[in-house]
């Protein structure tokens, strides 16, 4: 078990391509970590770095303090989880979970021991003497785990795991890496473009653009407290609207004028008059009589809400109404923002910005 | 129904035709071969008659005595030739598939530029350069022997090695060398362990191929070699003298000759279909 850090991590490839651009962060012994962001933001990348497969080109990855720019994945003790599974395939399960204890030169009936203990824990007992080919894509995931874990490392690895398995396999999945995290305590740094699946099994959440991390924080924070518009829109599903308008007061009232309506709204002075966006999350627009009319342009069931996008001269939003709900459309609602759930960027750097 | 009937009728058609197209095929590529399984049958005099004597009374393995037996080189020959491509193709195969690994993964400086060079070697004919690598290897004492046979035909077997086993290696996923380096794998043991046991299809086909280019080559070995070191195919083409051809003789060490290629085939046959059959990872 260790406690990551990275210190301004640069990965520069020759040819100048910049992958990851001074990155800072500290992962405490024993927490969960998620690097979030869409393909190509340097996640994958960071997460090599920190394995040691790639070299850093600038900064320091440091473990319990010690700096491991120089260590391989073996002296650094990570055990790491692959996209593709990367099982070895003309190796049996219990050759592929056993590989790494073969490497160490460890005698043959503790590996055979320790083989059968992981492939109990992940349900794979029946199927040790099989091929990788042989098996289905979550049982070949689950092979994947249970290389890992075989040896107990410092730090766990995870590149998006699960983004080969289909949609219920990928829940059932989570909620497994949640509990071996729970019943081991090992650290884990774990890569994944799914806002849910970060949502769901992390501590706390990083989330990259472009090299960078444009956020760290627990699920909560970087749901409710988006450092900027880029957060908000990659947090939460349906995304949080964001809409561009103007401050308006009348007769002690303030106002967001968006297009040819306005939103009451509290009033909120910026911080040298700047330009500012709303945002705001579906489940803070509220459909009320006194609101401002909107037109309906599709409603969409899910079960346990329906999302309705609404429309008025300039502008729309997203509304959740609880339950399943039929709404015709070009029918007319009236919505109401919610006070707590009102989100303000900087129109110019996208930043939040807290109205005095 | 009618049109369900025509369809099926169409592809019976179509499944027919493919399967005529393939008996030709097949009679034309094994008509040559069968033709000199009959004449290494028959007698010199009964092959050269018009029309040749094909009844099965004039049927004998005199052939077959008579180029076994020691007035002729053959059995020597082949001898040389096994020994000369056994050596050709191991040699090529532990120097090829380390260079194509190379190539493939490794950061190799001018690693592009080395494998145009390699190509650009299979560019020159042989007869350009047979007179020079003459000198070369006289000079070095190495003309009639089997160490200057074999550094020729590695000389341009190796390279399409390289470039056949270089694609191969490029195939495997980047993935399962990271995860084998996580578990703890040096580059050599990678190589070893995960790389080459996944990679024996081609490797079979490789070595295969590299053993038949050896095995078969004329060129090179009927100027570089006197006596000692003669191959199978000068023997073969010794029964043709100045006075006269023994056909059936010749015909009948032919065909000796290419009972190992064939048993080669066969033996590997299903490694070496299976390299085209089977990906490596679902990815």
């Amino acid at each position: 078990m260790a406690e990551v850090e990275l210190v301004g991590v640069t990965k520069r490839y020759p040819g100048g391509v910049e992958a990851v651009s001074s990155v800072d962060l500290r992962v405490p012994d024993g927490e969960f970590v998620t690097l979030l962001g869409p393909s190509g933001c340097g996640k994958s990348t960071t997460l090599s770095l920190i394995a040691g497969l790639d070299e850093v080109t600038d900064g320091e990855i440091r473990m319990d303090g010690r700096a491991v720019n120089d260590l391989t994945p073996v002296e650094r003790d990570v055990a790491m989880v692959f996209q593709s599974y990367a099982l070895y395939p003309h190796m049996t399960v219990a050759e592929n979970i056993g590989f790494t204890m073969r490497l160490r030169k460890r005698p043959k009936a503790e590996i055979r021991e320790r083989v059968r203990a992981v492939a109990e824990s992940l349900e794979l007992t029946p199927l040790l003497d099989r091929l990788p080919r042989e098996l289905s894509g979550g049982q070949q995931q689950r092979v994947a785990l249970g290389r890992a874990v075989i040896r107990q490392p410092r730090l766990f690895l995870f590149d998006e795991p699960f983004s080969n398995l289909d949609a219920a396999l990928r829940i059932r999945m989570r909620s497994e890496v949640k509990q071996l995290h729970q019943r081991l305590g090992i650290t884990s740094i774990f890569v994944t473009h799914d806002q849910e699946e970060a949502m769901s099994v992390s501590d706390r959440i990083a989330i990259m653009r472009a090299g960078r991390i444009e956020q760290v924080g627990t699920p909560e924070e970087v749901y409710a407290r988006p450092a900027s518009t880029y957060v908000a829109r990659f947090i939460g599903s349906p995304q949080m609207d964001i809409l561009p308008g103007e401050i308006e007061r009348d007769a002690g009232q303030a106002y967001f004028r968006v297009g040819g309506e306005r939103f009451a709204i509290p009033d909120a002075v910026m911080p040298d008059g700047r330009a500012v966006d709303l945002g705001i999350r579906p489940e803070h627009v509220l459909v009320e009589a006194s609101g401002v009319p909107a037109t309906v342009v599709v409603a969409q069931p899910i079960g346990p809400s329906t999302y309705v996008t609404l429309r008025w001269d300039g502008g729309d939003l997203t509304t959740r109404l609880p339950g399943m709900v039929r709404l015709e459309p070009e029918t007319v609602q009236h919505v109401r923002l919610q006070p707590d759930g009102i989100l303000w960027f900087d129109r110019e750097t996208g930043r939040r910005v807290e109205a005095a | 129904m009618s049109a369900m009937s025509r369809r099926r009728g169409r592809r019976l058609v179509a499944d027919a035709s493919i399967r005529i197209l393939l008996v030709v095929f097949t009679c034309w590529t094994l008509g040559p071969i069968a033709w000199g399984v009959v004449s290494s049958l028959l007698p010199t005099e009964a092959l050269i008659q018009t029309p040749p004597d094909l009844s099965p009374a004039k049927f004998t393995l005199a052939n077959f005595e008579e180029v076994l037996g020691s007035g002729h080189n053959l059995v020597q020959g082949l001898l040389n030739s096994a020994i000369v491509a056994t050596l050709t193709a191991g040699i090529a195969l532990v120097l090829g598939s380390m260079a194509a690994y190379a190539l493939a993964r490794l950061r190799v400086p001018g690693g592009n530029r080395l494998l145009l060079i390699v190509l650009a070697t299979q560019m020159f004919p042989g007869i350009v350069i047979v007179i020079p690598l003459f000198v070369v290897l006289s000079r070095a004492g190495l003309i009639d022997t089997y160490a200057g046979l074999v550094l020729v035909y590695l000389s341009f077997i190796l390279p399409i090695v390289i470039w056949v086993l270089k694609g191969f290696f490029e195939a495997i996923p980047p993935q399962l060398e990271r995860a084998a380096a996580v578990d703890g794998a040096s580059p050599l043991q990678t190589f070893r362990l995960i790389v080459l046991p996944i990679s024996l299809p081609p490797l079979f086909a490789t070595a295969v191929f590299a053993f038949i280019e050896a095995w078969n080559e004329f060129f090179f070995a009927i100027i570089l070699t006197r006596l000692d070191v003669k191959t199978g195919p000068i023997a073969i083409a010794e029964f043709s003298g100045q006075y006269q051809t023994l056909y059936g003789q010749m015909v009948a060490a032919a065909v000796l000759a290419s009972i190992p290629v064939v048993l080669l085939a066969v033996v590997f046959r299903q490694y070496i279909l299976k390299g085209f059959v089977e990906g490596a990872v679902k990815g």
